[in-house]
């Protein structure tokens, strides 16, 4: 049986995907090896193990074991995604990476103790102005965070991101504060408001 | 050789710890170095001796060792004592004899001296004044004199019974009864350990094995009761032994050991309700069945006459007629619609006002018919029969139906050779061919004839028209055609059909486009028009199609 098309096939997610059939659509772009996109769209509708596959299949393997750690609630799978990802190189990843173990720890219920620790990994490297953003890292430590049941660390985390002049990051801590604990945000002014 | 041990004070070169550095020197209070460990030497290898007060206790060691071939076995008819002496270490050969509650002997010079309990080496003291006479015998005597004891095994897949002929058949027919496999042969029963018999007995060796789990323990309880008959287990091909009892020599080295002495047949280890022999075969193996009579009416017949017609009727295989089978279709979607005149009725309160409606198409038949959208119906309707596509070209299966065989495209086309004018729909009984050629929009089924339509035009402008008219229409001459003649023009455009020029809509080009197997086409149609559904299922169709060449990303 011969391959069938990819380009065609991806004509087909998008019509599927301006039609709102996302599973479709999904189903579409799996098939013809747009894996990022299919993993998009799973995430979207809920799909997460759907879409971890597909993010193994794509070789981000950590953004699969994220989501079978805090989408699925597996984190033996997480355990194992992680253990067959090939190991990288780079700090950031091996802060996703232990944010994923964290992640798991907390579903597992064990010992807070390594997850506080990365969650502090995770402020000071937000707290570093002139980095690249991570879109990533803050909000999954944000997660860690509230499966851990610790609104402080939260609080630490927005509060490194807006030392570290993340964009929109105060809005963000605004809005958790609004729909976590009913309250409003009042920061200091700036220093060089204050001089002035 | 024996060595000598280092015990004993004789001159070591390897010292056992490392000579002291110069007093203040610097290595003094470092840390000391790490020496290499001294090599070990292996134990020395002695000749020893056991002496043991039963032949079953000299078994015992004897089972112990590696090789029962270094072995020699011996007794002192004064006292009684058995023997066996082979070459070992000294600790090793302590822990065996001991445990077979013997006592232990060293060969110094060529006389064995009994050992003194501890170091590596021989006994030092002087031999004893009166050594024992020991008479060297053969293992099978010393097996001979220690005889057998009970011993328990759990029940095991394969049994082997001697029995006499008289008994043979109604044992094989007893075990085929039991569904057990049974294999039988004629032996020879000789002595085994005096030389010879003048007549010696046979008997048949009855081989019975289970081939689903442990034989039945009722079978062999029954099979013990029987004082003509014995029951073995088969230790080796060298070796039988009475299956409730065993030698205080193992298993394996009876087996080892009779290999040796037997050559081409085997032993037989009983105790005194049979005795021991040597077995020679008679006969070789053969199925037990062979035991099971038929009387003489089961003769054999001549080839039956129905053999013989049915090979002379077909001299090649028939292929098996194309069947339409139930099979599930759950990737499939509906098509097209299979409608009779009564579903035909029902289209018009059905789909008036649904988008389909401006999409499908009608294909209309004797009393059935054919209903088709580009891209598919995709709906499910209450009426008609769904169809899926099977393809090559306009072939539709009903849904949840299969051919039989499967076949492959290039088998479906040359079979079914449709064009994109003629739709065939399979049937379990039939192929129903629809042209396509006169399809209509499924609208006309309840649009009917517009009233008369009144053209009002101003006063001035029909006078205009009228002059206009007047100067370029030239006046006619033919008269007017009369009402017979009017019918027969009616008739003749019935039989001729309707003109197939159909009005110019993106549904009739996708459709028949579609039709065409130009599938990407049909798909493009359909999305410029907004139906993103069909347009969909219409690039998914073309992305598997077999012979559609891969398009560009």
């Amino acid at each position: 049986m011969s391959e069938p098309d990819p380009a065609l096939l991806n004509r087909a997610a998008a019509c599927y995907q301006r039609l709102g059939v996302l599973s479709e659509a999904a189903r579409c772009y799996r098939e013809a090896g747009s894996h990022r996109r299919a993993a998009e769209l799973h995430e979207r509708i809920g799909r997460f193990r759907d879409a971890a596959l597909d993010h193994t299949r794509a070789d981000n393997h950590e953004l699969a074991a994220w989501l079978l750690a805090h989408g699925v609630g597996d984190p033996a799978g997480a355990r194992a995604q992680l253990a067959a990802a090939p190991a990288t190189s780079p700090s950031r990843s091996a802060l996703r990476r232990r944010l994923v173990l964290a992640r798991c720890d907390a579903a597992e219920g064990t010992s807070p103790r390594a997850a506080l620790a990365t969650l502090a990994a995770v402020c000071a490297e937000l707290a570093r102005p002139r980095t690249v953003p991570d879109p990533q890292l803050e909000s999954w430590a944000v997660a860690v965070a509230e499966s851990l049941g610790r609104p402080d660390q939260v609080a630490l985390i927005f509060a490194a991101a807006v030392r570290g002049g993340r964009l929109g990051a105060e809005d963000r801590w605004r809005a958790w504060m609004r729909e976590t604990l009913h309250a409003e945000l009042v920061l200091p002014a700036p220093a060089a408001q204050i001089a002035r | 050789m024996p060595r000598r041990s280092r015990r004993r004070g004789v001159a070591d070169p390897s010292p056992s710890t490392p000579p002291r550095p110069p007093a203040g020197s610097v290595e003094e209070i470092g840390v000391p170095k790490p020496e290499p460990a001294p090599t070990a030497e292996p134990p020395p290898v002695l000749t020893v001796a056991g002496e043991f007060r039963t032949a079953s206790a000299a078994l015992v060691f004897a089972g112990g060792l590696a090789d029962l071939g270094n072995a020699e076995c011996g007794h002192c008819a004064a006292t009684g004592a058995w023997w066996v002496a082979t070459s070992m270490t000294l600790a090793i050969a302590r822990e065996l004899i001991a445990a077979a509650g013997g006592r232990i002997h060293v060969e110094v010079d060529g006389r064995l001296v009994p050992d003194r309990g501890w170091g590596d080496g021989p006994p030092t003291g002087p031999p004893p004044q009166d050594p024992p006479e020991i008479v060297g015998v053969d293992v099978l005597e010393v097996v001979r004199t220690a005889g057998l004891h009970p011993h328990a095994l759990p029940i095991g897949e394969h049994v082997t019974v001697l029995a006499p002929a008289r008994r043979v058949t109604a044992l094989a027919q007893r075990a085929l009864d039991l569904e057990l496999t049974i294999h039988t042969r004629l032996l020879r029963l000789d002595p085994l350990f005096a030389d010879d018999d003048a007549d010696p007995p046979s008997m048949f060796e009855l081989r019975l094995a289970s081939p689903s789990g442990p034989l039945p323990a009722a079978l062999l309880a029954a099979l013990d009761r029987d004082v003509c008959v014995l029951v073995c287990r088969r230790v080796s091909d060298h070796l039988l032994v009475q299956h409730d009892v065993a030698s205080p020599l193992p298993d394996g080295q009876l087996a080892a050991l009779a290999a040796r002495e037997a050559g081409a047949g085997a032993w037989l280890l009983a105790d005194v309700g049979f005795g021991s022999a040597r077995l020679t075969p008679l006969t070789d193996l053969r199925d037990g069945a062979a035991f099971v009579r038929l009387s003489d009416r089961h003769r054999l017949p001549e080839l039956d006459d129905g053999w013989a017609r049915i090979a002379r009727s077909t001299s090649e295989p028939e292929p098996a007629p194309l069947r339409l089978v139930r099979a599930r279709t759950p990737d499939a979607v509906v098509e097209a619609v299979l409608l009779d005149d009564d579903d035909l009725a029902c289209l018009p309160a059905l789909l008036a006002g649904r988008p389909l409606a401006d999409l499908a198409m009608l294909a209309t038949g004797r009393d059935r018919h054919l209903m088709l959208a580009p891209g598919g119906v995709l709906e499910r309707l209450p009426v008609g029969e769904p169809l899926y596509r099977l393809g090559p070209g306009p072939l539709f299966l009903p849904l949840g139906t299969r051919t039989q065989p499967l076949l492959p495209p290039t088998a479906r086309r040359a079979l079914f050779p449709t064009t994109s004018d003629t739709a065939l729909v399979l049937q379990p009984d039939r192929i129903e061919a629809f042209p396509l050629a006169h399809r209509e929009p499924v609208w006309a089924l309840w649009a009917g004839p517009l009233p008369p339509v009144d053209l009002q035009l101003p006063r001035e402008g029909r006078r205009a028209l009228a002059e206009v008219d007047a100067q370029t229409t030239p006046a006619r001459t033919a008269k007017p055609r009369s009402t017979v003649a009017r019918l027969g023009d009616r008739l003749a455009e019935r039989v001729r059909g309707p003109a197939p020029d159909r009005p110019r809509t993106w549904q009739n080009e996708a459709l028949a486009a579609e039709l065409a197997d130009d599938l990407v086409r049909a798909a493009e149609l359909c999305e410029r028009n907004g139906e993103l559904r069909r347009a969909a299922h219409l690039y998914e169709r073309a992305a598997h199609q077999p012979t559609h060449p891969p398009t560009a990303r």
